[in-house]
């Protein structure tokens, strides 16, 4: 397969392999937060890729390529997350994803421990925000975004990321008193 | 400053360190007055920023690549077999085609039929004798008889 994407800051075109190996990471941890489902991840980083087969012509080379695919990453995720109904069958949940996960990366069995549980208790303070804010505090808290990336990559003015971000950290405040009750 | 503003500070420019000089200095004189706002912004870093922030990366599942793969591959096929045929019709290609389409059919629509022009009596005449049976020009004198008359139909 010889699917190629122009790298315009290398002028270099990149192979689908390259292209995965240098994005996926990002494409897949963003779709896993904003979806809270492993399965729906899977289904959204395949989504995204497509995508980018599809439009890498219409890649203007203004913003890097990064920021593109949050902004694709992003937009996939909302739109897979509208149409979904509700009677769908029984799935890996984040919960048992990020468990195991953390524990795959960590060395010391009490650490794996805890960061599992921090993990788990995170995963429940995003489920609790609306999705416009869980979006700009995934970006900035787990990416590290800057307000203008997560500007560019949701397509709002930055004051309006700004508020999100404060009323997200809020909502977080007020989730995370009910769980400590 | 006041402690809704500097509530405010802590949620956004403070935490994402990008407060302004100004506003840093008048926090900081703030937060060793107001022990509230100290306990927020422990609060606010201990139980909601630090714990987002330490998360390290899910590990994307080692299958996915080549499922990945194989999905970009098959939808790359359906793209080539569906627009194979019409692909040198993409772009300026695609729009003088269909111009020039347009022009054709119009063209076509609004040309005026052609009259018939210069039939000759004996034309007529072999018309007339073919279908009837009878000569036009021999009949002039007398009303040719069709077979019309009133009487024939009423009688």
């Amino acid at each position: 397969m010889s699917n190629e994407l122009s790298n315009t800051s290398q002028k270099q075109p990149l192979s689908f392999d390259e292209l995965y190996k240098e994005f996926a990471g990002f494409v897949y941890n963003v779709a896993l937060r904003i979806a809270a489902n492993a399965t729906d991840a899977e289904e959204l980083t395949q989504e995204v890729f497509i995508t980018v087969l599809k439009k890498v012509h219409t890649f203007s080379g203004l913003s890097s390529i990064k920021t593109w695919l949050y902004r694709v990453t992003v937009n996939t995720t909302l739109n897979y997350l509208k149409k979904k109904s509700r009677g769908r069958k029984k799935e890996v949940e984040l919960d048992d994803t990020i468990a195991q996960s953390v524990v795959e990366y960590r060395d010391t069995p009490d650490d794996e421990i805890n960061k599992s549980f921090a993990s788990q208790k995170v995963n429940k303070l995003l489920k609790s925000l609306p999705q416009e804010q869980k979006v700009c505090i995934v970006l900035r808290e787990l990416e590290g975004l800057s307000y203008e990336e997560i500007s560019k990559a949701v397509g709002v003015n930055i004051n309006t990321v700004r508020t999100r971000i404060r009323r997200a950290r809020e909502a977080l405040m007020v989730a995370n008193s009910a769980l400590e009750e | 400053m006041n402690c809704k503003k500097i509530k405010e500070l802590l949620l956004t420019d403070y935490a994402d360190g990008c407060i302004k000089a100004n506003d840093s200095a008048d926090l900081n004189e703030h937060l060793l007055a107001c022990a509230q706002c100290n306990a927020y912004k422990e609060k606010l870093f201990s139980n909601v920023i630090n714990p987002l922030r330490v998360q390290a990366r899910v590990q994307v599942p080692s299958y996915l690549q080549a499922k990945v793969r194989s999905a970009v591959y098959v939808e790359s096929s359906k793209r080539h077999s569906v627009f194979s045929v019409f692909s040198f019709l993409r772009g300026w290609r695609g729009v003088a085609s269909m111009c020039g389409l347009f022009m054709i059919a119009l063209i076509l629509m609004y040309t005026p039929n052609k009259k018939v022009e210069n039939i000759s009596d004996e034309h007529i005449n072999y018309l007339t004798e073919t279908i009837y049976g009878e000569s036009l020009q021999a009949n002039t004198s007398e009303s040719l008889n069709f077979g019309t008359a009133v009487e024939t139909y009423l009688l």
